[in-house]
């Protein structure tokens, strides 16, 4: 995706996913690919349900396993490709080259051990230290992300912090590996208005000072905006959008997308309502032929319905799954 | 005339039981304002921070500590049980979060035509053409009366929990939180169709949220709340041209824009403090860049100029406020805006 000759240290290719249900299977991912550069900070941005998580957790190999099933594709880190590594190796993984922390840090935090001692057991898992050495070290990751009073705090249980702090000592936790990939799934999504702004300040500076390489999950366009350089659009469990940061928001060029900016409130002069997408997503069990954005798009056409587009370039890393883009003829 | 609620001096504080720690939450420390018919007042404010209990003391579902709460010239507190289910017809609320909200054992019909039979409105097959209209008003069908709420998605059942509350023509509606369950494309859908209905039945409306672009696309004006005291009040507009209160700037700069161009921003230190153990003096000084000795002691009282309230002892010495994102307060792109033109502006969304 983007146009440097860096190796990528994430390159996700081709990857489908489908769930067995009571109601049969559900195809959740069909056929991703993206790469994400050493460093650097890629958003992914969908709805509930367009396969964005289910995309995290199958990098985590940690998708439920017999009901998910990865039908197709290779997810490489640093060119290994993760699904076929063996289980110990994956776990060793985890939590170490890769970490990833979650929307509600509450029922992620063991709410029987302290904080530090759940850091602590993070270092432990990755490195032969002692215990002494590995409170040193929690300590060490509670000051990283800007947790004041680290010593005191060492010694307190997940319920005694707000949203925030246990949001803090997530990203401790998955700092404790030193990952090279930080997975964060709507980091932000369950707190304050002002809590949101200092956690993403904080993965900005861990990014910076650490050279940790962020997916970014978010529903949310304007959060993604304010961290990604890169960013993916999915819908219904495809890509159909990716690009620069600056080139999706600024020059979309699938109607997705569109629709996405129409919603985000503006406090712009004139004050027209907002431009939602009309309908829903479709039922992944029986997608529409052709375009599965095409029932809910106003630029749909008899093409657009007879098969599904794939992702095109449109310049400058940019591409776009529609048809009809680029858009500027219809504008 | 006098408006169609007036809230004065509302408090609540919440004991906090024990025999040796003894203390109390103050959740609402003295609030007053007015809605007028058919305004839209937004109030804004982060967990904790007493803005729900405010809208449950107005609906009398939790009783006040102190202070009155009128409704129409009538002062509820006192009114008898009998006197309240009467009042309640013409105050309605509607709830965050649609999954916990509906009934699942109830169809979609009896959910909303429950406060219809409550209040013995109409004939069975009255209520049936009833709720098949709010149905349709909210950008349902007539024919997912049927259906339980397990079969809709998140923004239809907060459309289904509207028509319930729309069900009594009700003459306030008390929002909580009403959309920040949902995605944002959805948001959208929703934030719409309040408008819609507020705009269409002339009702009004208390719309309470965390998220001050969401009050912005409803509300004329807005309520910021901080730790159980109303710490500004203006019109929406000027709210947003010249926050006057150092926590309603934070609370704008806080907003994630979808910009191209980062800007730096003041990002608050701290959390919320505890309402359990407020700060002396402003509740706000401990995350205030601009806090002093004065503010440490004293809390300000609300100051009206033009209009606008705002609880702070050196408002009118502040910098100049930077603005919003320009992301979110210049026109458009044009070729966005022009691709947009094609999405209509939803109100009915079919299952």
């Amino acid at each position: 995706m983007s146009v440097d000759t860096t190796p990528a240290l994430l390159q996700v290719e081709g990857l489908a996913v489908e769930f067995a249900t009571r109601d049969g299977v559900v195809p959740a991912i069909s056929h991703a690919s993206f790469t994400l550069r050493p460093g650097g900070c890629l958003g992914l941005v969908g709805e509930s349900g367009s396969g964005k998580s289910v995309t995290a957790l199958a990098i985590m190999g940690l998708l439920a396993k017999p009901a998910a099933r990865i039908t197709a594709g290779r997810i490489l880190l640093d060119g290994v490709d993760l699904l076929a590594l063996p289980p110990e190796e994956m776990r060793a993984l985890r939590g170490g080259a890769v970490a990833m922390i979650f929307q509600e840090p509450m029922s992620s935090l063991n709410p029987a051990f302290t904080v530090g001692d759940q850091i602590a057991e993070a270092v432990r898992a990755h490195a032969r230290v002692g215990a002494r050495e590995a409170r040193a070290r929690a300590i060490e990751l509670l000051r990283q992300v800007r947790i004041p009073g680290a010593e005191r705090r060492f010694d307190e249980y997940p319920h005694r912090l707000s949203g925030g702090m246990r949001q803090r000592v997530m990203i401790a936790m998955a700092l404790a590996g030193n990952p090279r990939l930080l997975i964060a799934d709507e980091p932000t999504t369950a707190l304050d208005v002002t809590v949101q702004a200092q956690i993403v300040e904080l993965l900005r500076a861990i990014q910076a000072e650490h050279g940790t390489a962020i997916l970014l999950i978010s529903h949310n366009l304007g959060l993604v905006a304010s961290l990604a350089d890169e960013i993916a659009v999915m819908y219904a469990g495809r890509l159909v959008e990716q690009g620069p940061a600056a080139r999706i928001l600024g020059h979309p060029e699938h109607p997705y997308t569109v629709g996405l900016l129409g919603a985000v409130p503006r406090a712009a002069p004139g004050d027209a309502p907002l431009t939602g997408i009309e309908g829903m997503v479709p039922d992944l069990r029986s997608p529409p032929p052709g375009c599965v954005f095409g029932p809910r798009c106003p630029f749909c056409v008899a093409t657009c319905r007879a098969a599904e587009p794939a992702l095109r370039g449109m310049g400058a890393g940019h591409a776009s799954a529609c048809l009809r883009a680029p858009l500027d003829a219809l504008a | 005339m006098s408006p169609l609620l007036e809230v004065t001096g509302l408090r609540k504080h919440f004991s906090l039981g024990g025999f040796f720690r003894r203390g109390e939450v103050r959740a609402v420390d003295g609030v007053s304002f007015a809605i007028e018919a058919g305004e839209t007042l937004g109030l804004v404010g982060e967990s904790g921070c007493g803005k729900s209990t405010l809208g449950r003391l107005i609906l009398r579902l939790v009783e006040p500590s102190a202070g009155n709460v009128r409704f129409r010239g009538q002062e509820l507190a006192g009114l008898s049980a009998a006197a309240m289910v009467a009042q309640r017809r013409d105050m309605q609320l509607v709830f965050q979060d649609p999954f916990a909200s509906l009934n699942p054992a109830m169809t979609v019909r009896d959910i909303i035509a429950e406060p219809l039979e409550v209040h013995r409105i109409d004939t069975t097959p009255g209520i049936d053409r009833r709720v098949a209209i709010l149905l349709t008003r909210v950008g349902l069908r007539p024919d997912h009366a049927r259906r339980y709420p397990h079969e809709f998605s998140g923004g239809q059942r907060q459309r289904i929990g509207i028509a319930r509350a729309l069900a009594l023509e009700p003459l306030l509606l008390v929002c909580d939180e009403p959309v920040s369950a949902l995605d944002v494309s959805v948001q959208a859908q929703i934030l719409n169709l309040l408008r819609d209905v507020q705009r269409e039945a002339g009702l009004a409306m208390l719309f309470i949220s965390h998220d001050l672009m969401a009050v912005r696309q409803v509300a004329s004006r807005v309520a910021v709340m901080y730790l159980g005291r109303l710490v500004e009040t203006a019109p929406t507009a000027a709210l947003f041209a010249t926050p006057r209160h150092p926590y309603a700037r934070a609370l704008l700069d806080a907003v994630p824009a979808p910009e191209v161009e980062r800007r730096p921003r003041i990002v608050l230190e701290g959390d919320p403090p505890n309402p359990m153990d407020p700060p002396p003096g402003c509740h706000f000084h401990p995350r205030c860049p601009f806090a002093t000795e004065r503010c440490r002691a004293e809390a300000p009282a609300l100051e009206v100029e033009d209009g606008h309230a705002v609880a702070c002892h050196h408002w009118r010495w502040l910098p100049p406020w930077p603005g919003l994102s320009p992301a979110l307060t210049e026109p458009m792109a044009p070729r966005l805006a022009r691709l947009l033109g094609h999405f209509r502006p939803i109100e009915e969304t079919s299952a």
